[in-house]
């Protein structure tokens, strides 16, 4: 059974001056439950629109999404508030941690809005802190650790109430090659031990190469897919050719 | 590799670079700007408004004088100056943390700290400068409507004329542009203290839950206690710098525990509170609570300032308030009558009713000729007081008036004295006197001598006839006003003695006065003197009106005490001014920073009306603490201005009045609250979106 199901998605944008543009120009494609996908594509390539629309920030302009059987167009507020914290968890490049709050706390967040008890609280944020080993930096405020800490505590708030569909929007793009490796075999691990279902948003072919499938796009359109078989390696160097294939800037990769 | 270095490579090419820089800023950044721009154009206003009332030629006198006046006056004059400093420097520090960043790009494309320190040092002298002169602008025209606004409400004697003096602007000016020197010399240091690490990591700074000591919520509590005890023990009795020192010590004592509360006892009980998973795992406790966490370091001074102008505002507005009152009850008090004459001939007689009728300004609707009989009376408890230190003399007999019950009774109708006991406004006569009983109208402001003599004999004395009265009833009614019966008592006797006595006493121990009621005595001006006119004048003193009459006393009373209302309404008006903008930039800057925040709450699944509980409870610890702590000063510093009104004669219902005018306060603060919250909540959502 498909987690995700997008349908001909379309998202247009109109600036006031300028001629509309689609950055999505009509994207179908599905997810099975417990699959780790990958979304590639150049810079300018509609990769976050796609994600924000799925993750209901943003609002297609046409087309439709289904995420565990729902059509999430036809969801309203505060509906939609329920649905994005019951069923969805994202991973942002930019960490999106409240710095007023403690990693702990940030963690704690979504099953507090969820008014959770306070003991089932505790259990569960300690649980996904082992998890992505972050138990020791809990006390700590998001500016106190590093990058990696920081989007691993990120993940961790994705993933406590454990979501349908996990997202994450380059979120190896700030950190070094041994934290992005850290954080994506993390990701791996709750894929394969959790049977989460993950879609990944990243330029990085590293990165990448922890999927099991990859959907490139350019220009708001699906363009090419690929599957892993064999290797990492042997993946990871399918990933590089497809994407200079692309037209996209080889230096864009690592 | 760097172009950019060559772009500033002295400080001659820097100049051209500067003009260009700082307008790109200010187009970029026109928000953050123009709220800087406004908040400092507010606190000129602010200052520019008292610097109109104080260097006000009508108040000349209270600038330099040592009256309690001036020490209030000048007090006033110190909390504005330091609303204005404190004010400039917060909104110039939140305007430098926002642009932290900026500087530190700035300085890794190699501009020189000197030249960053001069934009910058220019930018915040240049903008505050043009706040100075909006401000002045603005600050002029209000200072016309608010004042002429407040001697509107204010009584038709008062005589304070307004005038703006130039004085005002260059004061005002002079000490913005020291101030803004002082913001640059902040920005300056700013500039070479901070190494470029910090610079970068400025806005994402989490401060977490400040360090705070117990010994400090300790040290705050001991201030407070200690200011509020020097307030309560103070010797009021004094003036110039015997009293403005201790008010002086009072304030900072105050002012500094206030600040070690919000400093240090305040993060404390958050600590606690964040303890407390149970509680503190729910939705808008959880974000609001940590949101005030994160930054009650730099919310302590603001929070203290606003509970310091919270204090202050109320306290102004409710003493000036509760004089006003009391001015007004005070001409019931001396003048119970519209017109009271004493002794005049039955030609003046009519032609007051002629003159009344003639001018047709107000109709006489009630008029009491009233005989009152010379008497002395003794009885050995009783005497009457010089002053109210002073104990009376007691068994002395005492000049005093006889007067008849069907007297006394129409004058009760006719000046409709309330029903009560121990005030010299009320009266709880009831008429029924036996012929051996009398009613005793005391002369003295208390009822210390009096309340023992019920039941008891009084002696009396007409000419040459005594006789014994007993008392069946006292009072401290004063039934002409009190000029007439200081120190005077009388006696209501039955209709029977009385005109018994009135044989016996002769024509030359009689005083009759006559009282007249208008139906609309505060629109009696004019006839009141037109009446003057012909009636000899009963008093010569400057203060007084000639002869009695109710609208001669308010208008005297508010000719004496009119400016101090005047000064007091507007500080406290001005005070309640400031502290709004206090509260409307902090919450305006802070919507800004906070909406970010938001906006990760609404990705993670907040909904619209959690979010708006948030907001609301997070407001409503940064409205209502300095509210509580206000409302606590007040109360002190409310009682003790009680005191000093005691001291210098006046009798005044305060504590009801300020009762009002809090909770007045309270309201318009609780209207301010809704609103803040509901724009608070526009801008965090349009960002959210
Ligand atoms: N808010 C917006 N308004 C107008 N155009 C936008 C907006 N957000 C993104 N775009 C445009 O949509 C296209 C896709 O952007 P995005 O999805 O962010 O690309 P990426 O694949 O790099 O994440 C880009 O051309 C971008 O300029
Ligand atoms: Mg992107």
């Amino acid at each position: 059974m498909s987690v995700l199901s997008v349908k001909n998605v379309k998202k247009i944008y109109q600036a006031k001056s300028a001629v509309p543009s689609a950055a999505l120009n009509g994207i179908s494609f599905e997810v099975e439950k417990g699959e780790f996908v990958g979304i590639m594509g150049p810079s300018g390539a509609g990769k976050s629109t796609l994600l924000n629309v799925i993750a209901t920030i943003d609002t297609p302009s046409s087309g439709r999404i289904v995420i565990g059987g729902q059509d999430i167009c036809g969801i309203q507020e505060p509906a939609l508030s329920d649905f994005r914290r019951n069923k969805l968890g994202f991973v942002f490049q930019d960490y999106n941690l409240l710095d007023t709050l403690t990693l702990r706390e940030n963690i704690a967040l979504p099953l507090i809005l969820a008014k959770k008890k306070a003991p089932e609280i505790e259990r569960m944020v300690s649980q996904v802190a082992q998890q992505l080993s972050i138990e020791t930096m809990l006390k700590k405020y998001p500016c106190e650790v590093s990058g990696g800490q920081r989007q691993r505590a990120s993940a961790a708030r994705a993933i406590v109430n454990q979501p349908e569909l996990l997202m994450a929007d380059e979120p190896t793009g700030a950190l070094d090659s041994k934290s992005a490796r850290d954080l994506m075999e993390c990701l791996q691990h709750l894929n394969e031990a959790q049977k989460a279902t993950i879609l990944l948003v990243t330029h990085d072919a590293f990165a990448a190469s922890f999927c099991q499938r990859i959907l490139f796009i350019k220009d708001g359109r699906l363009y090419r897919k690929i599957s892993k078989e064999g290797t990492r390696k042997a993946f990871y160097d399918a990933i590089v050719a497809a994407f200079s294939e692309l037209g996209g800037d080889d230096r864009e990769l690592r | 590799m760097m172009p950019s270095l060559q772009l500033f490579p002295s400080l001659g090419v820097t100049t051209v670079s500067f003009a260009e820089i700082a307008v790109k800023n200010v187009q970029k950044r026109l928000g953050s700007y123009l709220a800087y721009f406004l908040s400092t154009a507010f606190s000129v206003v602010v200052f520019h408004l008292f610097c109109t009332m104080y260097y006000n030629p009508a108040f000349a006198v209270y600038r330099f004088g040592s009256g309690k006046m001036n020490t209030l006056f000048q007090g006033a004059a110190v909390a504005v100056l330091l609303f204005a400093t404190i004010f400039v420097l917060y909104s110039g520090s939140f305007f430098l943390r926002g642009r932290k960043k900026e500087i530190a790009i700035y300085s890794l494309l190699g501009m020189a700290k000197r030249a960053i320190a001069l934009l910058l040092f220019c930018e915040t002298f240049v903008i505050g400068m043009a706040a100075v002169v909006f401000g002045i602008a603005i600050g002029s025209i209000t200072a016309q409507y608010f004042s002429s606004g407040l001697m509107r409400v204010m009584a038709v004697g008062t005589s304070v004329t307004y005038t703006v003096s130039p004085m005002a602007a260059v004061v005002t000016t002079a000490a913005f542009a020291v101030l803004f020197i002082i913001s640059g010399i902040r920005a300056y240091q700013v500039i070479y203290r901070y190494r470029l690490i910090d610079l970068l990591s400025a806005t994402h700074q989490s401060e977490g839950i400040p360090k705070y000591s117990v010994v400090g919520a300790a040290a705050a509590i001991v201030f407070v206690a200690a200011g509020y005890l020097a307030a309560c023990a103070m010797n009021l009795n004094q003036a110039g710098m015997k009293l403005l020192l201790p008010a002086f010590l009072v304030v900072v004592l105050v002012s500094l525990g206030t600040y070690l509360l919000f400093r240090n006892a305040v993060p404390m009980a958050t600590a606690r509170l964040k303890r407390k998973t149970s509680f503190y795992y729910q939705t808008s406790t959880f974000i609001s609570t940590s949101q005030i966490a994160f930054r009650l370091k730099a919310n302590a001074k603001m929070l203290t300032l606003s509970a310091l102008l919270c204090a202050l505002s109320i306290t102004m507005v409710s003493a000036s308030y509760s004089l006003y009152r009391g001015l007004e009850q005070s001409a019931d008090f001396y003048a119970p009558f519209s017109y009271l004459v004493k002794n005049i001939s039955e030609e003046q007689h009519t032609r007051i009713s002629q003159t009344v009728s003639d001018i047709g300004e107000v109709r006489i609707t009630a008029e009491d000729t009233i005989p009152l009989i010379h008497t002395q009376l003794q009885n050995d408890t009783y005497g009457v007081q010089n002053g109210v230190e002073e104990d009376a003399t007691l068994g002395a007999p005492v000049d005093g008036y006889i007067l008849s019950d069907s007297i006394y009774q129409k004058i009760i109708a006719d000046t409709q004295a309330a029903y009560g006991k121990g005030s010299s406004l009320r009266t709880d006569y009831s008429g029924k006197l036996a012929d051996q009983e009398c009613y005793f109208l005391d002369g003295n402001m208390t009822n210390r001598y009096s309340a023992g003599l019920i039941g008891q004999e009084l002696t009396f004395r007409v000419g040459n006839s005594t006789g014994t009265l007993q008392v069946s009833g006292i009072s401290l009614h004063k039934y002409l006003g009190l000029l007439d019966l200081y120190q005077c008592p009388s006696i209501v006797v039955s209709d029977t003695v009385y005109q018994q006595y009135m044989l016996a006493a002769g024509s030359e121990n009689i005083d009759t006065f006559y009282g007249f009621m208008f139906d609309d005595e505060m629109a009696s001006a004019h006839t009141t003197a037109a009446l003057d006119g012909f009636i000899p004048a009963r008093f010569s003193d400057s203060t007084l009106p000639s002869n009695l009459s109710y609208i001669g006393m308010y208008q005297a009373n508010f000719a004496l005490y009119g400016s101090y209302v005047f000064i007091g309404l507007f500080l406290g008006i001005l005070f309640l001014l400031s502290m709004g903008s206090v509260i409307y930039y902090k919450m305006i800057m802070e919507a800004q920073e906070e909406s970010l925040r938001y906006a990760i709450l609404r990705k993670v699944g907040m909904k619209k009306q959690e979010m708006h509980a948030c907001v609301a409870k997070q407001l409503g610890v940064v409205f209502g603490t300095p509210l509580a702590v206000g409302l606590l000063h007040t109360i002190f510093a409310l009682a003790t201005y009680n005191r000093m009104m005691e001291l210098m004669g006046q009798e005044m219902p305060t504590f009801a009045n300020a009762l009002m005018v809090a909770g007045l306060s309270v309201l318009i603060y609780g209207v301010f609250y809704l609103i803040s919250v509901k724009k608070y909540c526009a801008i965090v959502w349009k960002k959210t979106k």
